[in-house]
């Protein structure tokens, strides 16, 4: 799974060290005072500088003196159930019956055979879903006001004494809940579905003749092998992210074996991750190696050398491990020559405390490019300055919750890779329903985002135009990397116009322009920044989607951060307030209008 | 204004009938009536009507859903869901799995491609490249072989469907068995590869679900387990049978076809090399032989536009060589007066040079009479010209006739060339014998016993192999220059070096080790040449000797050396001239090159007054002299080896 480290932070982190707070803080003052130019200059041109001004300001002043304040909870309650129902009547409802549609396809492109399967099918059910219901809070949210003010509905509720705050927020809120409603149910068709897709059962197929070691049949495109203890139990190998019980009982005096359900597949495993740093081969700190691949995200340290790869852990709580330190690594390996190729590349594994002077002894291990457990016990042996001695763990290396580990590779001329989600400590497990759960609320927060722009756009252009504008919105929320990406220049070929002129005149990406008229290319160079400089700000102003999704999170059984899931809820409440308040100047204006 | 309105439905409903009458003569479908009775089919299909234009056409060319492929309603939902966006959504897979694939998201990968598999089932391209993308690229990301040989299964799975959806495609098959015979074959992990496959029940099971019969006899074995090279090799045949049952390949025909002898060829070495070393390797290797036989048969298909078959290269150039005869017998007299007039015109060197015979002349020489060829060989042009008029015609067609003779003889040459049909011809013939099979065997045991630490029995086993091989390469010489000779080389090292002895001349392998000495210093000498030469000549009376092999405790042979004239003849006498210094010290024609030209030639002969015909403009007389020259060379290093016999060292 990949993580970036700026998402191991807690909330508090994420507010006051990277200042998220004062960045928000300063987008809501420049939001509100382009805000106000912006209408402030629409006004002046209608009405006057003196006369703009003051409707502007009467229009503020109505907002904190009396809309807000008496905003009512029971309107908006009354709105919100009337938008309920006309949602209801909209035939919402649909979209579970497409859901349920697809989830029964779903299995002819599923592919069981994959390594993990589980992923797959959980990453196709997150994501089927929040598809879906984003398209549903798009459609829901911009039609809605349009369709009144062109049926003049709106009149009937207007003349009421109800307030433009409330118009919105009852809309929004009537809309997050039917919403809520369908993603509940879709929610729990998901679950169903991953449950009884994944579950199966094997049967003992071989068994050798010392009545310990054997094989099961193959169901889902695998098989096991096991080994049974004395008293009869055992655990099978892992396959497919997953292992079973097995069982051996003397029935009329046979022995009966009975392979259990699978375990492991569904986790939702608790982890601490550290920060990562990296040592070159002389074991100064340094970047870490780039092996050749395109990919930047994991870095190499070379074997046979001092380099190595440090992570430093600060949350290392004695009560999250009872039994010893659990450790889950993924580690790539990377051979510059073959060498022996049945054996993996060697790794070592050292414990250090943080001030550096005591650091336990090597724990070598085979390189497995896959998830690979190790449990450090309590008491170890290891060297204080160098000097063997007898070591505990949560005395002599942890201190003050602060732990280093350090990874080197022991294979000279080959490579290890990590990056600073590789390497966690396992500190319990939680219920994967739970954290399937928080992904359902992750997706929620977006649908409420959505639903706000939509409503927000509704406020102010006809149905049609809001809902383009909403999907706008989206897209440049899903693919602002891209758009980043494109705004450095970092793809070949220029912007939108010069595309065309490209498409035109028949020239691929790679080469220049040259149309012969410098001034005819910069000319298109130049609006093409000023576009790309539109969509880019355009961009900043919308929530990125891309990072606001978890679904990794659960597909690859980690439980979803507390402090990042509280991060997303505090997004989409700033994104719920901007929006409202945007809708609401919008329909006072419109309002006054009419 | 309710006129108005019912004329513009009116012109609506009209515009809109008009535009159907064309779309329904176009896409009509084609349907079947069942106007006659069931027992009369023919009757029915009389009555059926063949559709629109584009089912017309797309019945003509074969390219209608139905013919192209298995109908598979996933892949029909996936294609009517994207509303005519099928386009956008592949581009948006395609970027999606080019990120997964840097991002070595391999799982997500492998989903996507399916996907994208279903959008654009009959995209050839898209099976072939991403198959291979599964099969080599991913592959190869793992470090642990488990999960490569994992992944090139899920490759092959990969390409079997696409052989589903396209069943008039011989390539995805072809490419089946490449992956299935080279991939797990030929790779740094074929030891493992192979191992997991033959031990791989539940993928042969799926394999028998594709319709390969891994159980029948010619997909096994040794062990009588699947072996992946024969295995692969029904996946050819499978290719083959769609190419004769009409379907088109765009392959180049020579490669095509050359699989199948080259799995079987391959399975009988691999077969060698884990330790199967008796009856079974030599009716392997005899089968690959006779299948080898069997493509050298095969009319060939040229860039040229003729057909060509590999095997009868002898019978091209005993056709050219015989078409030259006729032409010669023509103008004989006349480029007598023309050599006779040229003699004036050479220089006492060159003469000196064209009156040796080719074999004997040394590099500087044969530079000589390649330099001084326009001045006494004529163009067939030129000798026409100078004939009587009335014969001027014939020999006109004759001339013409011996340049397509030795074109097509070229051609043939050439085509060879490129699938190496000679070496795996001798290949083919050598390994089937009891003595190569005896020398590999016992070479095998020799180092099993070595690695046990019984050197007693490990070196009686190494004498014996030493004394098959020296029959092996005294039959087949150029043998001596191949991977096999390699492994030879290694384990007389191995031998040296345990029995802690040096080597002596009356060593059986002598001959070989002297050969390979100079040969791996990467030049040739004289002596180099004239040793591979002589073996050459003499190899046809020791082909016999391959059928009974030496065992451990047979009498030792007298050991068969070859005695070199420049071993003897140190002078360097040639015409009766002393040699000057350089012709003592350059000599680094290759051998191959020396002796592919006396073999290619149709009409080579060693005396001035019959010297290989050669006209001034062929391509033999154009070669660039730098070719021909000589390359520089130390004097010491060089007296070492024109003029002192190798000593018996084994190279490095």
């Amino acid at each position: 799974m990949r993580l970036e480290p700026n998402q191991f932070w807690s909330l508090s982190e994420w507010l006051f060290r990277e200042g998220s707070l004062l960045y928000g803080a300063a987008l809501v003052i420049t939001m509100a005072a382009f805000g106000f130019f912006v209408c402030y200059v629409v006004a002046m041109v209608r009405q006057g500088p003196g006369e703009g001004f003051f409707s502007i300001a009467k229009v503020i002043y109505d907002l904190f003196r009396t809309d807000l304040p008496k905003t009512s909870l029971s309107r908006i309650w009354a709105i919100a159930k009337l938008a309920f129902l006309e949602a209801i009547r909209r035939k919402v409802l649909a979209v579970i019956g497409i859901f349920i549609v697809g989830i029964l396809f779903a299995g002819w492109f599923l592919d069981k055979s994959a390594d993990d399967p589980a992923k797959l099918y959980i990453s196709f059910v997150l994501t089927a879903t929040n598809y879906l219901i984003l398209l549903l809070g798009l459609f829901l949210s911009a039609f809605s006001i349009p369709a009144d003010i062109k049926n003049r509905t709106i009149y009937t509720i207007v003349t009421k004494p109800v307030r433009p705050t409330e118009i919105v927020l009852g809309r929004v809120v009537g809309f997050s809940l039917i919403g809520s409603v369908v993603l509940a149910v879709l929610g729990l068709l998901s679950y169903v579905f991953v449950v009884r897709g994944l579950n199966h059962s094997h049967e003992v197929a071989t068994i050798g003749s010392d009545g310990r070691n054997g094989v099961t049949d193959v169901a889902g495109a695998h098989s096991h092998n096991f080994r049974l203890n004395e008293d009869g139990k055992g655990v099978t190998d892992e396959s497919k992210g997953h292992q079973h019980t097995v069982t051996a009982t003397k029935v009329n005096g046979e022995t009966v074996f009975k392979v259990g359900p699978p375990i492991g597949n569904l986790s939702a495993r608790v982890p601490v991750y550290g920060s990562l740093t990296y040592t070159d081969r002389n074991g100064v700190v340094g970047e870490g190696l780039n092996v050749g691949y395109m990919s930047e995200y994991r870095k190499f340290i070379a074997g046979g050398s001092l380099s190595s790869a440090i992570w430093n852990f600060e949350n290392v709580n004695e009560s999250d491990f009872p039994d010893g330190l659990e450790i889950e690594m993924n580690i790539e390996a990377f051979r510059t020559y073959k060498g022996d190729i049945v054996t993996p590349v060697r790794g070592t594994l050292i414990l250090r405390s943080p001030d550096e002077t005591v650091e336990s002894e090597r724990v070598s291990f085979l390189v497995k490019e896959s998830l690979d457990r190790k449990v450090i016990p309590l008491k170890l042996s290891g060297f204080r300055l160098n000097k063997p001695e007898k070591l505990e763990l949560f005395k002599d290396l942890v201190v003050d919750g602060r732990m280093q580990i350090i990874i080197r590779c022991e294979d000279s001329q080959q490579y290890l890779g990590m990056a600073a989600a590789d390497l966690a400590l396992r500190a319990g497990e939680k219920s994967f329903a739970w954290n399937f759960f928080k992904g359902y609320v992750s997706i929620w927060l977006q649908m409420v985002i959505v639903i706000c722009f939509g409503v927000m756009y509704s406020t102010f252009l006809s149905g049609p135009v809001a809902m383009v504008a909403t999907l706008a919105s989206l897209v440049l929320g899903f693919f602002g990397a891209n758009i980043d990406t494109f705004f450095n220049s970092q793809y070949n070929g220029g912007g939108p116009v010069e595309a065309v002129v490209r498409i035109l005149t028949q020239k691929g990406t790679m080469i220049d322009l040259d149309l012969g008229n410098q001034t005819l290319e910069q000319t298109i160079r130049t609006i093409d920044y000023g576009l790309m400089s539109g969509v880019s700000t355009l961009k900043s102003a919308v929530p990125d989607f891309g990072r606001l999704g978890t679904s990794d999170f659960i597909a690859y059984g980690v439980d979803l951060f507390d402090g990042l899931l509280a991060r997303h809820l505090l997004i989409a409440l700033g994104y719920f307030i901007m929006t409202t308040i945007i809708g609401y100047f919008f329909l006072k204006t419109r309002e006054m209008a009419a | 204004m309710n006129t108005k309105a019912l004329y513009r439905k009116a012109a609506y409903i009209c515009g809109i009938v008009a535009l159907l009458l064309p779309l329904f003569l176009l896409g009509q479908p084609p349907t079947v009536k069942s106007t006659g009775s069931s027992a009369e089919p023919s009757a029915s299909a009389s009555a059926s009507s063949s559709g629109g234009l584009l089912s017309q056409i797309r019945d003509r060319y074969d390219i209608g859903q139905a013919s192209l492929g298995q109908l598979d309603p996933a892949s029909e939902t996936m294609r009517l869901a994207t509303l005519g966006l099928r386009g956008v959504a592949a581009t948006i897979l395609w970027q999606k799995s080019d990120y997964y694939k840097t991002e070595k998201y391999y799982d997500r990968l492998s989903a996507t491609l399916n996907q994208l598999a279903l959008l654009q089932p009959h995209f050839v391209s898209v099976w072939d490249s991403q198959a291979h993308n599964l099969a080599y690229n991913v592959s190869v990301e793992f470090d642990d072989y488990r999960e490569r040989y994992a992944w090139v299964k899920k490759g092959i799975d990969y390409l079997v469907t696409g052989t589903k959806f396209n069943r008039r495609q011989p390539i995805l098959q072809w490419h089946l068995g490449k992956y299935m015979t080279q991939k797990l074959g030929r790779s740094d992990e074929k030891r493992q590869f192979r191992e997991l496959f033959r031990n791989d029940d539940e993928y042969h099971q799926k394999l028998v679900g594709y319709g390969l019969d891994v159980e029948s006899a010619d997909a096994r074995g040794p062990d009588r387990k699947p072996d992946n090279w024969l295995v692969g090799r029904l996946w050819f045949l499978k290719a083959y049978d769609l190419v004769r049952a009409g379907a088109y390949c765009k392959k180049n025909p020579l490669y095509f076809y050359a699989e199948n002898p080259y799995a079987l060829m391959y399975s009988a070495e691999a077969m060698e090399e884990e330790g199967t070393l008796d009856d079974k390797a030599m009716f392997a290797w005899s089968r690959a032989s006779n299948e080898w036989d069997a493509y050298g048969a095969l009319d060939i298909m040229t860039s040229w536009g003729h057909t060509v078959q590999l095997g009868k290269y002898d019978v091209a150039l005993q056709v050219a060589k015989d078409a030259t005869a006729k032409f010669d017998a023509l103008v004989s007299d006349v480029r007598k007066e023309v050599i006779a007039n040229s003699k004036d015109k050479l220089t006492e060197d060159e003469f000196a040079a064209v009156n040796l015979p080719p074999s004997e002349r040394t590099p500087e020489q044969q530079y000589l009479v390649d330099a001084s060829l326009y001045k006494y060989m004529p163009a067939k042009t030129v000798l026409i010209q100078m004939l009587p008029k009335e014969k001027r015609t014939e020999a006109l067609a004759l001339a013409s006739d011996v340049d397509s003779k030795e074109e097509y003889a070229t051609h043939v040459g050439k085509y060879r060339d490129q699938c190496n049909y000679e070496y795996w011809e001798m290949r083919g013939r050598l390994e089937q014998k009891p003595t190569t099979v005896a020398a590999r065997r016992q070479m095998y045991e020799a180092d099993q016993f070595l690695a046990k630490g019984d050197l007693d029995k490990s070196m009686k086993l190494y004498e014996a192999a030493w004394q098959n091989w020296a029959r092996v390469f005294r039959a087949y010489p150029k043998m001596m220059t191949e991977e096999s000779a390699d492994e030879v080389l290694k384990a007389i090292k191995r031998y040296g070096k345990a029995a802690d002895i040096s080597l002596e001349d009356s060593f059986a392998l002598s001959d070989f080790l002297k050969y390979r000495t100079i040969r791996d210093r990467n030049k040739m000498s004289e002596v180099g040449n004239e040793l591979f030469e002589t073996m050459l000549k003499e190899s046809p009376k020791h082909k016999d000797s391959l059928d009974s092999p030496y065992q451990v405790g047979d009498a030792v042979p007298e050991p068969v050396i070859v005695q070199l004239r420049s071993e003897s003849e140190v002078v360097g006498k040639t015409d009766g001239k002393p040699k000057s210094a350089s012709t003592q010290t350059n000599e680094t024609v290759p051998t191959q090159a020396k002796a592919s030209r006396a073999d290619r030639n149709p009409a080579s002969n060693e005396s001035f007054e019959n010297v290989e015909f050669v006209t001034p403009d062929s391509p033999r007389a154009m070669q660039p002299l730098a070719n021909l020259a000589p390359a520089t060379e130390s004097a010491e290093s060089s007296e070492s080896a024109t003029t002192r016999p190798p000593t018996l060292v084994v190279p490095e």
